[in-house]
């Protein structure tokens, strides 16, 4: 589903070099690492909204790049901090998402009131966004980001100003993507939501890819007695 | 018979069922205030018309409507206003009527004084004007959604008792300096920044079906500039993208208090043109600076969308340039009646003004991003560049002016097209 080879890139504050992996369909992959290891400007790169210097992201087969259009419509990114146009209410940037996407309005307002009831949004979601609360735009933002059922999907922080409720909602939502065969990307920083919902684990240390694989191959590559994904980030760190 | 009876329950029930013992006091102090003001009204000019004495009390009345109106959170599920409690009932309520009805009512009285030659009071009487004008556009993100609907129905009710003599009086204010129809001329500019307030709010709901509507067709798959159709839903999302912001009022405001200022100061050594000019050359920095702010914004947002901004710059000129085509016509035509040679002087030097405006935010294209193109300064200069050619194409001669627009067009068009062309080969690349 999504393929990243080589990837060369910079930001003002992160960079990454070199890092190549792979996404499976229906697979969760979740990318680990300290405050600037590079992991938020790996969403970027792959949702297209940074250029990266060198290296290759193919999404579904489409190249990033050449193909960006038809990559772009394979892709539902959250970016961090989350998007909102304040003057519109949250079903209405909803719609708006949605028609950007070809949507049909009936499938649109089925979608639409799907993506409510799971996310538990509320009433709150006829709300100029303006004016409603930072847990009410996330939510309305992660429903942007998967509003045309996406075959990739990448989560920057999703749970990010959600209350106590939030990590059993994304998880419910990252759940009913990969029934369908979608692959989610998880940029997080919250270790044991990621074990909870992740097959795959990718830590980056400044830029490059420190420690990749399965919760049990990360058991077996660290400290013998460590059984969690903190403890593991701990042993590697050391 | 009962169908009616029902029909009139449902809509009076609900309306008086959310007034609170303040808001009832509020209303009692608004209709009070309004009756005052019309005695006032009677007291300076005992000949004004009908429309003038009974204004305020019918704005009074045109309040109390609104506010049983109000919106409820209900509704839209957003609260417009901050939670209602009896002293911030009472302090907006009033204060919004003293902006509403006293203070044009101190103005005229400070302004019939420089009939008498005190120079000060005349510097007085457009401070407080300004002021007023001002004050309400800034509140108009609050109060005004609130009050929207009474200033709708004072709208309505200029259009169905007064029109004529409205359109009769501002010329003759304008020609006489007569302080009964400055009057009038001053509760229509009040009033104008209120219906305009009332009309975008209460238009909101089809405002927003046309946006998404017009937006989604737009803001279509990449192309390096929009469709035929798409420049036209553009134009319709631009324009309410600026008038929507509260920018606009504050805006409207302070060029309704300009040309008040004229108006009640008739030895006031300043030109219509140069006055219209600068207040078109804000309505443009106006327009510019809100739709760049939005395009950035919403590509920077929404960059991983499979979707392009295209020129929106280019059509947002185009917006601009049609929205202050249809205020000035409106102004000089409709009321100040000018000659068939200022029009066309007029539309000259607003289209190399535009022109030269674009050609600036073309130049700034490179450092939009790092924040440089929204900050005041240069929008200060694109202003003063815009008031510069369009004074100096002002003065032109006819051959002239039309020479300098059509080197201002040529520049555009081969900017634009250079433009075009280098985002197709990055899109082909």
């Amino acid at each position: 589903m999504l393929k990243v080879q080589d990837l060369v890139a910079k930001s003002t504050r992160e960079r990454l070099e070199g890092l190549s992996f792979k996404v499976e369909p229906g697979e969760v992959l979740a990318i680990l690492g300290s405050g600037d290891c590079g992991k938020h400007l790996l969403g970027q790169v792959i949702a297209g909204t940074h250029k990266p210097l060198h290296g290759e992201i193919s999404i579904n087969r489409y190249r990033l790049g050449t193909g960006s259009d038809k990559a772009r419509i394979q892709l539902g990114y959250l970016p961090n901090p989350a998007p909102n146009e304040d003057f519109l209410t949250g079903y209405e940037l909803l719609d708006l998402i949605g028609s950007i996407y070809h949507l049909a309005p009936t499938a649109r307002a089925e979608r639409i009131q799907f993506l409510i009831d799971l996310l538990e949004i509320g009433p709150s979601v006829y709300s100029v966004l303006e004016t409603a609360s930072a847990d009410v735009r996330q939510k309305v933002a992660l429903a942007c980001a998967v509003i045309h059922s996406p075959k990739l999907v990448i989560l920057d922080e999703p749970t990010q100003m959600l209350d106590f409720n939030g990590p059993r909602i994304v998880g419910e939502l990252v759940r009913s993507l990969t029934e369908s065969s979608s692959s989610v990307v998880l940029i997080t920083d919250n270790l044991e939501f990621a074990q909870d919902l992740a097959d795959h684990f990718l830590v980056l240390a400044n830029g490059q890819k420190l420690i990749e694989g399965t919760m049990a191959q990360l058991l077996n590559q660290s400290h013998p007695h460590t059984r969690t994904l903190r403890g593991v980030l701990e042993a590697v760190g050391r | 018979m009962q169908t009616s009876s029902h029909h009139w329950q449902a809509w009076l029930k609900p309306a008086f069922s959310r007034l609170n013992t303040a808001d009832w006091l509020t209303l009692f102090l608004l209709v009070i205030f309004g009756w005052l003001a019309s005695q006032v009204v009677s007291v300076i000019n005992p000949e004004s018309t009908v429309v003038a004495k009974f204004f305020p009390l019918f704005l009074s009345g045109a309040v109390v409507a609104g506010y049983c109106y109000r919106l409820s959170p209900k509704q839209d599920q957003v609260s417009l206003v901050a939670p209602s409690t009896a002293w911030l009932t009472i302090t907006k309520a009033t204060g919004l009527t003293v902006l509403l009805i006293g203070l044009p009512l101190v103005v005229l009285m400070s302004a019939q004084s420089t009939s008498n030659g005190l120079a000060w009071l005349r510097v007085l009487s457009t401070l407080l004007m300004v002021l007023s004008l001002t004050t309400i556009g800034t509140l108009g993100s609050q109060l005004l959604k609130r009050w929207g609907i009474p200033l709708l129905l004072v709208a309505l009710w200029w259009l169905l008792f007064g029109s004529n003599h409205i359109v009769e009086n501002l010329v003759q204010a304008m020609l006489l300096n007569n302080l009964g129809t400055q009057l009038i001329v001053l509760m229509v500019a009040v009033g104008l920044v209120g219906v305009t307030a009332s009309l975008v709010e209460l238009t909101k709901p089809w405002q927003r079906q046309i946006e998404q509507f017009n937006f989604t067709k737009t803001w279509s798959f990449v192309r390096p500039m929009p469709s035929f159709t798409g420049m036209g839903s553009l134009l319709i999302v631009s324009l309410l993208r600026v008038i929507r912001d509260k920018v606009f009022l504050i805006y409207l405001g302070s060029f309704t208090a300009l040309l008040l200022s004229r108006i009640l100061m008739s030895d006031w050594p300043v030109n219509w043109l140069v006055i219209i000019g600068v207040g078109l050359a804000g309505l443009s920095v106006l327009v510019v600076s809100r739709l760049v702010k939005f395009s950035n914004s919403f590509s920077l947002q929404y960059a991983h969308l499979p979707i392009g901004p295209g020129q929106i710059e280019f059509v947002g000129f185009f917006a601009g340039l049609i929205l202050i085509a249809a205020i000035s016509w409106i102004i000089l035509w409709g009321l100040f009646g000018v000659t068939a040679e200022i029009m066309v002087r007029l539309l000259l030097a607003i289209l190399s003004s535009y022109g030269a405006g674009f050609l600036v935010s073309l130049s700034a294209k490179k450092v939009e991003h790092s924040g440089f193109f929204d900050s005041t300064w240069h929008l200060v200069g694109q202003m003063l560049l815009f008031t510069l050619v369009f004074i100096c194409s002002l003065q032109l001669p006819l051959s002239g002016a039309s020479f300098s627009l059509l080197a201002t067009m040529l520049l555009v068009i081969v900017t634009t097209c250079y433009q075009v062309t280098r985002t197709w080969v990055t899109i082909k690349s």
